[in-house]
């Protein structure tokens, strides 16, 4: 089973699944806004947060054959279950929101005030009642912005790890791509790896996020080998590597034998990368970065499996 | 249309190891924010882009100035509340009795430094404050500065102040070959234009130099004032 925010589905229901996008959030709702730069152009801020421009997004993914999306923004930075239930039902695309933690500007004041056990607590209420419409969360997310897991980073990784353990949900993860140059070897995901095995969570419930903003094959495919996943989730930001690369990079873990261990995503979250941002939104990777695999030599089955299969087994609560 | 810039060389690189911040052994360093580039009136800059008719080119500057401007005296602020780290002023020019240098010559400004009128009211250095010239951009290029380094054995520089991508970036590369890490306080320095100031941070500092916003920057100093060390 998968638990979206209109309730639980059948794996097979999930359909074809973005596992990393926003579509409600507002970066300057964090309590710590105060920590981010603030000389960066103001365009730049991660803002969704016109309910009818972002119903016909999601509606037009829909269009494209679009059936699930993984919504990773957390609370503390304008995460409304509400209106990703109002969303869902209008668009008949499944949403499975997210508890947890994004980083330190963002992270909740109750954060600071919990100890480890209640806020593992809190999270677990989240993803076990839900809301006071009884919307429940699907998945778990832990942060880490800087070089190091330490403070309140920590913390809420802790009680990701300890809320992982009850529930049986899949934790997904953030690391700073600004900061990624500061991290050894490269990419944090695979320090976070054995931090959280160390707590007791099970590889093969790990969805490391961002390792295409400054991806090193050699510590993806010893992620994968233990079993967790590998989300190439910022296609289409050629800032950070052309699609191209990531068509190629994801080709060589295929042929290294972990087609089972990717996922694809986009990380949409400010309203250029939108359709009414003259961007193609949601629909990138249906109408573009499909075609960029395929020129690749990757398979329609194999896509399939990465899109469609491989969100089912990395989603499924057990 | 996104802002952002490619910047593949940061893909090939080495990580930055972590710095270990103590009393004593690190600086904010405040580069070329005296008053013939942050005065916004009678700063050269503008005094020359008044005549050349070149106002509109400055416009992006002004604004990262004034931004910066505001989060280099929240910084002064923590650091002169706890003394806890040595704040040193740069600024390109020369001292009366100071040799002009063949950059200043090269550029052709006259840049005359008096200490009493060197500063705005409001980032005016206080008596433990030091102040050295500099004839070229990099805050490195005055040797009585270097000395002061290397006496102080001082480990990390935190970097403020005007022109990222000309008088920052090289004092970064020197420090660096000085075995010095530096750490650039991403809104409390300047660029010309935005898309210098973007590219600049996401790219050859990337790789060679750590970036904190001032808030983050904040809460370093009162870490530091908390704990005695904090490793970065």
């Amino acid at each position: 089973m998968i638990q979206t925010v209109c309730g639980d589905i059948e794996n097979n229901k999930l359909g074809i699944c973005m596992t990393h996008e926003h579509v409600w959030c507002d970066q300057s709702l964090g309590p710590k806004f105060y920590l981010f730069d603030n000389s960066r152009d103001k365009n730049s801020l991660m803002l969704l947060n016109d309910y009818n421009k972002q119903l016909s997004e999601l509606k037009l993914y829909k269009q494209y054959k679009g059936n699930s999306l993984v919504e990773v923004t957390c609370e503390g930075w304008g995460r409304d279950l509400n209106i990703l239930y109002k969303l869902s039902k209008k668009s008949k695309v499944h949403i499975i929101a997210t508890t947890g933690f994004y980083t330190k500007p963002c992270i909740p004041n109750h954060a600071y005030k919990f100890n480890v056990n209640k806020l593992s607590d809190y999270l677990v209420k989240e993803i076990e009642v839900g809301n006071e419409n009884n919307i429940k969360c699907g998945i778990l997310k832990t942060s880490v912005n800087t070089a190091r897991v330490e403070g309140i980073e920590e913390k809420g990784l802790k009680a990701v790890a300890k809320a992982q353990k009850i529930t049986g949900v899949s934790i997904t993860t953030h690391t700073t791509g600004s900061r990624r140059q500061e991290i050894k070897g490269g990419n944090a995901s695979y320090e976070i790896l054995d931090y959280l095995m160390s707590e007791g969570v099970k590889p093969e419930k790990l969805i490391f996020g961002h390792v295409d903003e400054r991806p090193d094959i050699r510590l993806l495919k010893k992620s994968a080998k233990k079993g967790s996943y590998i989300q190439f989730d910022t296609v289409g930001k050629e800032h950070w590597l052309l699609d191209k690369t990531r068509a190629d990079l994801i080709k060589a873990l295929i042929d290294f034998g972990f087609l089972n261990k990717i996922l694809i995503s986009q990380d949409r979250n400010r309203y250029y990368e939108m359709t009414y941002g003259g961007n193609k939104g949601y629909c990138n990777i249906l109408d573009n970065f499909v075609l960029k695999l395929k020129n690749v030599g990757i398979t329609n089955s194999q896509i399939n499996q990465i899109i469609i299969s491989n969100p089912q087994k990395a989603l499924e609560r057990n | 249309m996104s802002k952002s810039f490619r910047q593949p060389f940061t893909l090939f690189t080495n990580e930055i190891p972590p710095f270990l911040v103590t009393n004593g052994n690190t600086i904010f360093l405040i580069q070329d924010f005296h008053n013939y580039f942050s005065n916004v009136h009678e700063g050269i800059i503008f005094k020359i882009s008044d005549e050349l008719y070149l106002n509109e080119e400055l416009e992006e500057y002004k604004k990262l100035l004034l931004i910066a401007k505001k989060n280099i005296i929240s910084i002064l602020n923590f650091i002169r509340k706890y003394n806890n780290i040595q704040t040193i002023y740069t600024s390109l020019g020369y001292f009366e009795g100071e040799k002009k240098s063949i950059f200043l010559e090269t550029l052709g400004w006259n840049l005359i430094l008096k200490k009493n009128t060197l500063f705005e009211t409001t980032l005016k250095p206080k008596k433990n404050d030091l102040i050295f010239s500099k004839g070229f951009w990099s805050s490195a290029s005055n040797v009585t500065f270097v000395k002061y380094l290397k006496k102080r054995k001082i480990s990390n520089v935190i970097i403020s102040g005007n022109f990222l991508e000309y008088g920052i970036i090289n004092t970064t590369f020197d420090l660096m070959n000085m075995g010095i890490n530096t750490l650039i306080v991403s809104d409390a320095v300047t660029s010309l234009t935005y898309q210098a100031n973007t590219f600049i941070k996401g790219s050859i500092t990337h790789g060679l130099t750590k970036l904190r916003s001032t808030g983050e920057t904040i809460e370093l100093i009162n870490d530091l004032n908390t704990n005695n060390q904090v490793i970065l």
